[in-house]
């Protein structure tokens, strides 16, 4: 993993912002009007999502049976992919918040969906060492769940 | 599997993965059913749904509690203190009789829609009001409404003391007489000369009684906030100057509503609807102060408005109004400048004594004996046992109410008290002063408070819910949906491989389960829109991630061109979608947004709403055609004239009586001649909606016409339909409700058409998207 493994995930980031302003913007993130928060949003799910999928790439065949059919090759690709999912679905989830009346100002789009993707490629990372601590690892078999 | 139709899509899917799908698609027909056949099976679903709707219907019987009102009218003499039985004289009690009114004249001034903060808030616009305050002319309250704020319902709670039912509402767009016991009706029978001017609800509430000089206004323009104040307003001077040809003067002015049900409670145009208000009601005092009559103003607002600028619910802003009593005839010791709590139906038995007379059968205020002691009278003594009688006389009504409700708990109580007032009158009558220790005050503290506690037990119980029905109904519909689940199992089980749903399948459940459990919360409830738009969007971008993991794992040659052509659909759906959810903000919160509709119905935008509603009429029906290109007939002449003529109808001829008729009768030879029953569709819910929900319509054909070419689960179409249904502008409160609708093409209120075309024309986004995806 040297540089050019950075760069390639700063790549593979600055890839993925459009991606996920679009999908942003699908889910209800006003268009334009508020561009610096859901740029904000783009970059931070960006970032928790496709870096350490960037890091960790070998190829693209790989990083496809990685990401739809759960078959990673290394541990550490392991660990990319649970960050990631765990972020995507944080970042899901705490949309939940917004709509309650609680009018607390950390309610207010893109926190939640922020700070859920941080939580939830925080847990991700969690599950992902406990299944390399205590799991019995089957690498590139059959796996229990997949996407495909 | 992969291009079967969503139509034609069975529950299997649920268990459907796609490299296995191949294998499973022929199940034997035993293992298809989990072992009944197709009869049985349909049996079993038709009884569910069967079972469902009677527990739904048992549900609703005890949620919409039903009330009977104690029927007839209330005279003085049920509810005078017996002067027989209390060994009195009895022209001793008239002398201090409280028939006797304290006023001459009483103008009722209803401000639709007027909220508390509009008169409480220090930078209020209604400075005359206000300023009444310094010479104890004004007493002000913070009156609380019960729900449903609607205007109709909330009418008869403030003449009759009652609650209103939540049933109220439907009886709302019929607004027939009203029958029971009020103020108006005592008026009535008291040869009381009323002029009414304002909502024409008062006029169908309470049909000949306003003989003398009335006018209604209709509520239904509510674009409309000058005219339907001034046509008020212009009647003013006459009957001012005509002060003795009447008793009782009702206002109702619409205008601040209006504002807030168009513009939001924000508007800039607001403050100086407020202003106008308040120089009305100055116009009045000051006229009526020169004529040598005493005379009273109650200033009162029949519900609030939320920040949305709609009302129906319960919330503060909607339940809290304020209810003011101006008079030049008071002194008012405490002025309240911010509003003493009070219930708004409180001021019934208040007016009934300022008027001297009967309070209402089945009334439930309690009498504001501030506002009475306010009032100046000859004599001190007389004045408090004055009041003190009305005091009684209220609380012997009310606990006529309450024994009829509850059996006669109270009875002891108020014997007691009787028996004390009665000796107080008594000592007064054959020694012109009071016995010694017996106040006055404490005996009407004594009936105040006893009046309190049943008016908080009957407000209560009228409020409440029978739960045995709702716990029958409850469990007979958790029953249903159980034995559903446990049908689904089992068909899971019996079969020969067991594979995990997929995962756009498995968050269509997840979905379906969060939904229902977003409903315990409240703002869920007031924002369900929100759910849908995050659930459909959820799937349909997950489904849309699957499809390109299969091209690019799979990478079948076969399976591309499908999985390529299914991802573009996706995304016109989604995008779709996303510009539909723009078009109408709804629920609570947000409401007050700016949408794509208030754009569109900016005077400035006309040419572009024209624009927009004919160019999504026209693709309406192209696309119909485009349906139909296989097997066009004669009869798609009918029906495309059809189309064009809905078109015609919004732009040209403002859908005038003959003019929608002439449509439902195309409409109906379509359906029933031609068997087109989907082009019949189309031109009625075209024809209802608002011009600029038209290009909603023609979005939603899109959706269903591209749902229904892709392999997407049935429950995926049930998730688009919710939001379809929200596409409108609809929501879970009854304000979103559009009643206009239900008139078009009728020129006086008829049930059972009324309600089918506010029917479909609330339910016209998921109704069209159904029946283009089906078909």
């Amino acid at each position: 993993m040297g540089l050019w493994a950075v760069l390639r995930a700063i790549w593979f980031v600055i890839v993925g912002i459009p991606i996920f302003y679009v999908v942003a913007v699908l889910f209800g993130a006003p268009l334009l009007s508020e561009l610096y928060e859901t740029l904000t949003f783009a970059i931070a799910l960006s970032c928790l999502v496709f870096f350490p999928l960037g890091l960790t790439f070998t190829s693209y065949d790989q990083l496809g049976r990685l990401v739809f059919e759960n078959r990673p090759d290394t541990k550490r690709q392991l660990v990319a992919q649970r960050i990631a999912f765990g972020s995507v679905l944080g970042a899901w989830g705490g949309a939940a918040v917004i709509p309650l009346d609680w009018d607390r100002p950390w309610q207010i789009w893109p926190t939640p969906c922020v700070a859920g993707g941080v939580i939830g490629a925080f847990l991700g990372l969690l599950l992902a060492i406990f299944a390399l601590r205590c799991g019995p690892l089957t690498f590139s078999k059959r796996q229990k769940w997949k996407i495909v | 599997m992969i291009l079967q139709k969503t139509g034609r899509a069975t529950c299997d899917n649920f268990t459907q993965s796609s490299d296995t799908s191949k294998n499973n698609t022929v199940f034997a027909p035993n293992e298809r059913t989990g072992g009944l056949t197709s009869l049985e099976e349909m049996l079993f679903y038709s009884l569910a749904g069967l079972v469902q709707l009677v527990a739904l219907l048992i549900f609703a019987f005890g949620f919409f509690p039903s009330k009977s009102p104690i029927p007839g009218f209330a005279t003085h003499e049920s509810q005078k203190i017996d002067g027989e039985a209390q060994s009195l004289s009895l022209d001793c009690v008239e002398k201090i009789s409280y028939d006797k009114p304290l006023i001459d004249q009483l103008v009722i001034v209803v401000i639709d829609a007027l909220r508390s903060d509009y008169l409480f808030d220090e930078e209020t616009p209604m400075t005359f009001i206000r300023s009444l305050v310094e010479s104890g002319n004004r007493l002000a309250f913070n009156a609380h409404v019960q729900s449903p704020t609607v205007t109709m319902p909330r009418i008869k709670a403030f003449t009759s003391g009652t609650v209103p039912a939540f049933l109220d509402i439907v009886l709302n767009l019929a607004s027939s007489g009203f029958s029971e016991d009020s103020i108006i009706a005592q008026l009535q029978k008291n040869n009381q000369r009323i002029a009414f001017y304002g909502d024409e609800t008062w006029l169908q509430l309470f049909p000949n009684t306003f003989l003398q000089r009335s006018e209604g206004t209709v509520s239904f323009f509510v674009k409309d906030y000058t005219e339907v104040d001034d046509n008020v307003t212009r009647h003013l001077d006459h009957e001012l100057k005509h002060w003795n040809s009447w008793d009782v003067m009702i206002l109702h002015y619409l205008g601040l509503d209006h504002i807030g049900h168009s513009l939001g409670p924000k508007s800039t145009v607001l403050p100086g609807k407020l202003r106008e208000m308040d120089s009305i009601v100055r116009k009045i005092y000051d006229s009526l102060t020169e004529n040598n009559r005493s005379f009273g103003m109650v200033i009162l607002g029949d519900h609030g408005m939320t920040d949305g600028g709609s009302h129906g619910g319960s919330s503060d802003q909607e339940t809290l109004v304020p209810l003011v009593f101006l008079s030049p005839q008071m002194s008012a010791a405490s002025v309240f400048i911010d509003g003493k709590r009070v219930e708004q139906i409180d001021m019934v038995p208040t007016v009934s004594g300022l008027l001297g007379l009967p309070i209402p059968q089945n009334n439930l205020g309690a009498m504001l004996v501030d506002v009475l002691s306010a009032f100046t009278r000859p004599q001190q003594l007389h004045e408090q046992l004055s009041d003190l009688m009305l005091v009684h006389a209220n609380a012997v009504q009310i606990s006529k109410v309450y024994e009829s409700r509850f059996g006669s708990e109270m009875s002891d109580q108020l014997d007691q008290l009787t028996r004390r007032s009665g000796a107080i009158l008594d000592a007064y009558c054959r020694q012109g002063s009071l016995p010694e220790g017996e106040p006055v005050s404490a005996l009407i503290a004594g009936y105040l408070s006893m009046i309190q506690k049943m008016q908080g037990r009957l407000l209560v119980s009228f409020a409440n819910y029978d739960m045995h029905l709702i716990y029958i109904g409850l469990g007979m519909s958790l029953m249903v949906t159980l034995s559903l689940v446990l049908r689904l199992l089992y068909k899971y089980y019996r079969q020969e491989t067991h594979q995990w749903p997929s995962f756009s399948t498995a968050i269509l459940w997840v979905g379906l389960a969060l939904h229902a459990i977003s409903l315990f919360a409240s703002s869920f409830v007031e924002e369900e829109h929100q759910i849908w738009y995050w659930l459909l969007p959820s799937y349909l971008i997950l489904f849309g991630f699957q499809q390109t993991g299969k091209l690019l794992v799979h990478g079948k040659v076969e399976q591309s061109e499908s999985s390529k052509n299914d991802i573009v659909k996706l995304l016109i759906v989604l995008v779709l979608h996303r510009v539909l959810r723009a078009w109408n903000q709804t629920g609570d919160k947000w409401a007050h947004l700016p949408d794509i509709g208030d754009w569109l119905n900016q005077p400035s935008h006309k040419n572009e709403l024209v624009f927009l509603g004919i160019g999504s009429i026209t693709l309406i029906t192209l696309m119909l055609l485009h349906r139909d290109r296989h097997r066009l007939r004669i009869s798609h002449f009918l029906c495309v004239t059809g189309l064009v003529l809905v078109a015609f109808a919004h732009f040209s001829f403002d859908r005038t009586v003959l003019c929608v008729r002439v449509i439902w009768l195309i409409a109906a030879a379509c359906a029933f001649a031609f068997g087109r029953r989907l082009w019949a569709l189309a031109m009625w819910t075209a024809l209802l909606m608002k011009p600029h929900n038209l290009p909603l319509l023609c979005g939603v054909v899109i959706q269903g016409r591209l749902l229904s070419s892709l392999d997407i689960h049935p429950l995926a179409l049930y998730f688009a339909l919710a939001a379809a249904f929200f596409y409108t502008g609809n929501s879970n409160s009854l304000a979103s409700l559009d009643v206009g609708a239900g008139y078009y093409g009728l020129a006086q209120y008829h049930p059972v058409p009324v309600g089918l075309q506010m029917l479909i024309s609330t339910y016209a986004g998921p109704l069209l998207l159904f029946c283009v995806s089906m078909t």
